[in-house]
């Protein structure tokens, strides 16, 4: 149905600047990884060496391992507020349905770095939280620990990406016939038990593309360590960070910028593929 | 349906309490906007428009808008450039490697915003490319070709083929069933889309980081004085882009579910 | 089968729905007898789906009762009401075996272990699916994803079997297949089946009674027979079936149309009669005959083969248009002879 010229014409362009913009700079990045600093400069030599120093020096991994906990944190927290909001606003509100939808997206398109500044300015010990809990008795002195910690980090990650995880699990729970529901309420069950027979497993693949984005998104981030992590609260994308930057390594930078690409392509595959068998034909 | 209903199940009271959660920093931000004093203290003391007025004189804030006004024109040209034939391709077409290619498309949407941020660095580098306001365009343009791509194969499902199928059965060529069929329908999923890049290179950061040069973007104004020391007045430029922010969402998703 | 006591198992009693300003339902009053395959039929928009989902639970009456054995039912959530239905498009589970679909209301009441078992499997063997058992619903074919719908519902054993149009994703020979397969295990089962459909010709075959439904309102309660040959209105008439409507003038105690005239009551100046085109002869001969009918001659304008009948239209002296049916196997000539029995004149209440 499509002549030659058309299909040109709309294959090639997209393709062409794809292939320029998004592959050839991630072959870069890995070029990068295999070339080493010396004296200031990047020398163009080839060499497994960032690597070795990865896996040799274990301040890296214990890094990565705690920013893999931070985002595991996050992925919780974010799928315990998430989900119940999302079976509160596809299955319970009736009328203001439409409304309350338009108030889970909106903080999701609001500017990460307002939200997490917001954050800064609540839990410093000059900050909302701290004054209402001094000037109610609850504490004697501020408490420090809420600011420039994990705990901050997880908290102001929690916030970015509930909203994250509402959205694929809100799609999926929408899909849900319902014919589906009502079937179960024919045959005697009650709420709960529908829920966690029926509603629950049929979600599934909502809540894992959920998790995942959370999980993902959380481990990069860098943005809020900075902000209110701390140096208790440091990332592995901070340590990427000031490899470009002041601690000057490019190369090694590229190579953990590398792994973490692997590392989150091979997840969202597995996720993905872990969805597609708990989706099932005809939903 | 139900033989009983409590208003106060623990599920309702749970949804208002993330619902809080979501907003309460947000409107912290805004009540403290308008605090006269320069810190400290909740609930503030002294009410002042003072921050707004600072922040309407504060001319290098406004430099940076205008710069990421202009940057955001672009990367909605170039995503929407690209990402429009992407989807036609996608949608209609049956080509070997769709799905690769579609992964590929999207990849950005769900990487840390440092990897993409850091590989068109390592590009721009190579290529010997200074950075500038340009490369950050190229930048958003590219991760946020995902977004147009989404958006307008989402309209060109709603669009039914047999009325493509039908204008080429009356002797119209592929063109002319584009511009006469297909684009005329997919017009609102354009324009939603149009909003939401500009909004979403309004606001982004991260890929930001790696690729600008010397003229800054909002957000990165307003992180290097962040980093300086806290000035309120941000609080009064983040109320202001909240505002901004929620007019957009709202107007995007009215369009989309008209779309729908 | 135990022996019940008479009364109806589920009456409705002026059960009214209203959506807005939208009156669905208008007053449905209607007795529903145990073990009796019981069908509502209308078109879309008749307001029979509505009524089977205020039956099963899934809506509420604007106004109106229903009881069940005495009991007010209307009340109860669909959960607590001994009835099962089966939907439209099945629903069933697509992440559980076919096993686990059918015992699913089952559990629901913690039934488990051996019991739980053996009425499964007894379940599946009625509608002959044990092979699949493991299976998922997705791996099944259109007419066996049905019968584990079927299956589903009648494993709770509930007093009412309620059925949304369950034949009209099946093509032509499987739905037939399907509606004896349906009547046959009515009679096994001996519970009251209450199907719903738009199609006229499965509510002749499968039902004991039909409840008529027009834009809410109940045209006809009838059994088949009764339906199609003492319709009461020009709807239930021309609904079922080909008829053909014919307008005499009553004058004296006498109806007449054209140059016919026969014997008819009425105190009105009009009436409007329905007459089958089957029960419509084409005489043989020229000669008066001893039938008692009358009789006029018409010339064949157009004809319709449809195998084990042909459909003729006739235009007869005086105007008169019939549509006539005749054996297919017989070729009559252009100009004939029809002959109309008078106690086939069906008399309507418009």
């Amino acid at each position: 149905m499509y002549s030659r010229s058309y299909r040109a014409a709309v294959i090639i362009p997209p393709l062409a600047w794809v292939s320029a913009f998004l592959v050839v700079p991630y072959v870069f990045l890995f070029c990068f990884s295999f070339w080493q600093v010396r004296s200031q400069t990047i020398v163009h030599q080839w060499t497994l060496a960032n690597y070795r120093q990865l896996v040799e020096n274990p301040v890296y991994f214990e890094v990565l391992l705690r920013s893999a906990r931070i985002a595991a944190s996050v992925t919780l927290f974010a799928l315990l507020l998430g989900f119940p909001l999302a079976y509160f606003v596809s299955f319970r509100a009736r009328r203001s349905k439409d409304l309350l939808y338009q108030l889970v997206i909106v903080p999701l398109w609001v500017s990460y770095l307002v939200r997490a500044y917001a954050w800064k300015t609540i839990l410093g010990s000059d900050g909302v939280l701290n004054t209402i809990l001094t000037s109610s008795g609850l504490l004697r002195h501020p408490a420090e620990f809420l600011l420039y910690s994990p705990f901050a980090v997880v908290l102001t990650l929690t916030h970015i990406y509930t909203p994250f995880v509402f959205l694929p699990v809100y799609a999926s729970l929408e899909h849900i016939p319902k014919e589906m529901i009502e079937t179960s309420q024919d045959l005697g069950a009650s709420r709960a038990r529908t829920f966690w027979t029926v509603v629950f497993p049929l979600a599934l693949p909502g809540v894992i593309a959920g998790a995942t984005f959370a999980f993902v998104l959380s481990l990069g981030d860098f943005l809020s360590p900075l902000l209110v992590g701390g140096p208790t609260g440091v990332m592995i994308s901070n340590v990427v960070v000031s490899l470009f930057g002041a601690a000057y390594n490019w190369p090694l930078g590229a190579a953990i910028s590398a792994c973490m690409l692997l590392l989150v392509i091979a997840l969202i595959s597995g996720t993905e593929r872990l969805q597609n068998r708990l989706r099932y034909r005809g939903m | 349906m139900e033989a009983t209903r409590s208003r106060c199940s623990w599920l309702n009271i749970h949804a208002a309490a993330v619902f809080g959660f979501l907003y309460f920093p947000i409107l912290v931000l805004v009540v403290y906007s308008f605090n006269g004093e320069s810190v400290g203290g909740f609930p503030p003391h002294d009410w002042s428009l003072r921050w707004y007025q600072i922040l309407f004189n504060d001319d290098s804030l406004w430099l940076s808008v205008r710069n990421s006004v202009l940057v955001a024109a672009f990367a909605v040209i170039i995503s929407v450039f690209f990402g429009f034939p992407a989807a036609l391709a996608l949608e209609r077409l049956s080509l070997p490697g769709k799905i690769i290619f579609r992964r590929l498309v999207l990849l950005p949407l769900i990487l840390p915003g440092i990897i993409t941020g850091l590989s068109l660095l390592t590009f721009f580098v190579a290529a010997g490319a200074k950075l500038s306001l340009m490369t950050v365009a190229i930048g958003h343009g590219t991760a946020l070709i995902a977004v147009a791509e989404t958006e307008i194969s989402a309209g060109l499902q709603k669009l039914d083929i047999a009325q493509e199928e039908a204008s080429r059965d009356l002797g119209a060529g592929e063109w002319r069933t584009f511009w006469r069929v297909t684009l005329p329908n997919v017009k609102l999923s354009l324009v939603a889309a149009m909003l939401l890049i500009f909004t979403l290179s309004l606001d982004e950061i991260a890929v930001t980081f790696f690729l600008v040069g010397r003229e800054n973007t909002l957000p990165l104004e307003i992180w290097a004085r962040l980093r300086r020391g806290i000035t309120p007045e941000i609080n009064a430029v983040s109320a202001l882009i909240f505002c901004f922010s929620l007019v957009t969402i709202v107007l995007w998703y009215k369009l989309t579910k008209q779309r729908d | 089968m135990p022996m019940t006591p008479s009364g109806p198992l589920l009456s409705l009693r002026s059960v009214t729905k209203r959506f807005g300003a939208t009156t669905v339902l208008d007053s449905i009053t209607v007795d529903i007898k145990e073990s009796e395959f019981l069908t509502i039929l209308g078109e879309s928009g008749s307001g029979k789906t509505t009524l089977l989902r205020i039956i099963g639970g899934f809506e509420q009456t604007t106004s109106g009762e229903l009881w069940m054995l005495g009991k007010r039912l209307d009340t109860q959530p669909p959960n607590r009401r001994n009835i099962n239905t089966v939907f439209q498009h099945y629903a069933l589970f697509p992440h559980l075996s076919v096993f686990e679909n059918v015992a699913y209301g089952l559990r629901a009441k913690r039934i488990a272990g051996a019991e739980l078992t053996g009425r499964v499997d007894a379940a599946l063997a009625q509608m002959k699916l044990n092979e699949f058992s493991r299976r998922r619903p997705a791996q099944l074919s259109g007419g066996q994803q049905q019968r584990v719908a079927v299956a589903r519902a009648l494993v709770n054993r509930p007093s009412l079997l309620l059925l949304d149009e369950p034949l009209s994703a099946l093509d032509a020979n499987l739905r037939r297949h399907m509606e004896a397969e349906l009547k046959a295990l009515q009679r096994e089962v001996g519970i009251t089946f209450v199907f719903v459909t738009h199609d006229q010709e499965e509510a002749m075959t499968l039902s004991d009674r039909i409840v008529l439904l027009r834009r809410g309102r109940i045209e006809q309660i009838d059994a088949p027979r009764e339906i199609y040959n003492r319709p009461k209105t020009p709807y239930v008439a021309s609904f079922i079936g080909y008829t053909n409507l014919l307008t005499a003038q009553i004058k004296h105690g006498r109806a007449r149309i054209g140059s016919f005239e026969w014997p008819h009551k009425s105190d009105q100046q009009e009436a409007l009669f329905s007459l089958r085109p089957e029960h419509i002869q084409i005489a043989k001969s020229d000669d008066a005959g001893a039938t008692g009918g009358l009789r006029c001659r018409g010339s064949v304008r157009s004809r319709v083969f449809a195998g084990a009948s042909e459909l003729l239209e006739v235009d007869c002296e005086d105007g008169l248009q019939l549509k006539i049916r005749v054996p297919g196997q017989i070729a009559p000539a252009k100009d004939v002879i029809v002959e109309i029995p008078l106690e086939r004149l069906v008399p309507l209440v418009t």
